[in-house]
Parts: C-alpha cells; sequence; structure tokens
C-alpha cells in the first residue's frame, strides 16, 4: 500500500463533483471535487508500491490535454495506465454531461 | 483449446520456461510450490499465451508468456462451480470469509452460468492458501442476460449482505465488465476489458 500525492497547475475549473470506477482488482476509483485552490491535487492510494513514475506520466499527459482544476481522489487496485486513462477521461465525459 | 481470461492452467516443467530466468525471485518460487498461472486478456498468437504469476502479496504480480505446449492442464472458473469446490476446503480455511460467503451465494447464482476466479479460484484449484480475511470475491459470469441498473442493484446487494466484498465480472469471450460499475450509473458508459484493451462503451451488451 502506498500513498502518493501529485498536484498541477491546472485551468479549468470543475463545478460538480463526480465518481467514476468501481472497487475491484484491475480498476480504480476516480473521485472529482471542486475546489477553491489554483492547483489540482491528487491524493492516491494504491495497492501497487513503486509506481510513482507511471503515474506521472499518466496524469501530465491526461492534463496536458484536460487541464481540469480539482480536488482528485483515486483509490487504485493495481489497474494498467490505460485503464487509469480511460477512468479520467470518463470521469471527464460525466462532468460534460452534468453541464 | 480454447484459453479465456480466468482461466488457469498448469504448466509441466516450469524451469524449461522461455522466460523462467528472468522473473521476479518470488515468482520462481510461486510456480515451483504449485505450477499454475491464470490467463491473462490479450492476443493469443502463434501459440504463445499470455498469462500472469501471483505470488503472496497484493502487488506479486508478475505477466509472461507461455507456449501452449507448456500446458498440461486447464481448469476454468466455471470448472470450480460445477464441481463445488469449496466444499472440500479443509476446516481451517473454511472459516475465511470468502468461502463461507460461496456457501451463501451459490443459492442465489443457481440460475447463472457463473464461476470463481481470483485468491479464492486460484487457491481452491492450486491448494496454495491465498485467498485472505480482507479477500474480495472475485465472480464471473457468462451467458448474462441485459438486465436494468435496478435488477443489477438487486442482485448485488443480494450477493454482498455476506460481509464479502463481491466483485462480479460479466465476460463474453475476452470481454468483460463490472456488474457493479454498471449498477452504480455514474456515467453514461461503462469500461470494457478487451482482448485489444480497455474501452469505454455505451451499452455492455451490446457487441
Amino acid at each position: 500500500m502506498e500513498k502518493l500525492t501529485f498536484s498541477f497547475k491546472n485551468t479549468k475549473p470543475v463545478q460538480h463533483p463526480v465518481h467514476v470506477g468501481v472497487v475491484a482488482s484491475g480498476d480504480l476509483e476516480v473521485i472529482f471535487k471542486p475546489t477553491t485552490s489554483k492547483e489540482t491535487t491528487l491524493h492516491i492510494v494504491t495497492g501497487s508500491d513503486g509506481f510513482k513514475e507511471v503515474w506521472q506520466n499518466v496524469l501530465t499527459r491526461f492534463f496536458e490535454r484536460y487541464p481540469l482544476l480539482a480536488d482528485i481522489e483515486i483509490n487504485d487496485f493495481g489497474a494498467t495506465p490505460g485503464v487509469v486513462n480511460l477512468r479520467l477521461t470518463q470521469a471527464m465525459e460525466a462532468l460534460n454531461n452534468e453541464e | 483449446m480454447e484459453l479465456l481470461p480466468h482461466d488457469l492452467i498448469k504448466l509441466g516443467a516450469i524451469k524449461n520456461l522461455k522466460e523462467f530466468e528472468r522473473l521476479a525471485q518470488w515468482a520462481k518460487l510461486s510456480l515451483v510450490r504449485a505450477p499454475w498461472v491464470v490467463v491473462r486478456r490479450g492476443y493469443q498468437s502463434a501459440g504463445m499465451v499470455p498469462v500472469g504469476i501471483r505470488g503472496n502479496l497484493r502487488n506479486e504480480r508478475q505477466s509472461a508468456m507461455v507456449s501452449e505446449q507448456a500446458i498440461v492442464g486447464k481448469v476454468s472458473p466455471f470448472d470450480l462451480v460445477l464441481n463445488k469446490m469449496w466444499l472440500s476446503v479443509n476446516s481451517s480455511r473454511k472459516t475465511l470469509p470468502v468461502f463461507q460467503a460461496l456457501d451463501a451465494i451459490a443459492p442465489i447464482m443457481r440460475d447463472f452460468s457463473w464461476g470463481i476466479g481470483g485468491s479464492c479460484g486460484y487457491e481452491l484449484v492450486s491448494g496454495v492458501p491465498m485467498a485472505k480475511v480482507s479477500s474480495d470475491l472475485d465472480i464471473i459470469v457468462q451467458n448474462f442476460p441485459k438486465v436494468s441498473v435496478n435488477e443489477a442493484q438487486k442482485l448485488l446487494s443480494e450477493l454482498n449482505q455476506y460481509g464479502v466484498h463481491i466483485d462480479l465480472q460479466v465476460v463474453e469471450g475476452q470481454n468483460g465488465f463490472s456488474l457493479e460499475e454498471y449498477a452504480h450509473n455514474r456515467s453514461q458508459t461503462i469500461l470494457m476489458k478487451t482482448e485489444k484493451g480497455p474501452q469505454l462503451v455505451p451499452d455492455p451488451w451490446e457487441r
């Protein structure tokens, strides 16, 4: 079990909380909450230790395309980078649908 | 031989595996203890099958490719249910929540073609104590008829009343999705795991 924290200087504030994904092996839960901060902060709890650099890469690539400003919590159960990227995409779609 | 994700396969002569030497030490030990690996999602070409090796710890998972010739046995998650394998678990293991829950959920799942995956399935096949007090129970269901969100919620709440989190995956061939995700109904798409990698799909029953 490892706890990771990342922050990104993002610009596009989210207006609603969203929660996607599931507690299941090879998957993850992603929770976006609106924030008053000027930075996006991610708190990640992961069952797979030693992948900080992989997380950094997946998150950087995602936020370069979609600079969402939010407080983000992730509970990871050994998801692959492909699954992480799709869950982030799905959270973003859920935000767009509510607007 | 048709091999699908979650099938457990038994390897003969593990030390002859092409990749054995490059495996992590815990993975070599795991194979020496019990030569069973789980089929992973992904392309099976030229007789090579993607598999996963399981260690004692949650983060001890390693992928490898094995040749079909190295396979000497196969047990599917469905075989475990057809043979009610949990009934023959020894009495000290039987008290674990996952094995207790199997007895309780079997009548609920009676009308489904269901199977057991994850640590519980591995233990039932290999005899290696792998399930833990905190383990989820991984249930694999094939030919699952399309249900409404309400019906999915109802089934999951029935299954989840025995103190173990049930991770129910609906599968068809290599495709699989989480019934819990469908029941949550939080988004307009569902994550479908496929041979080609994960995808977001609007209706997981529509191919």
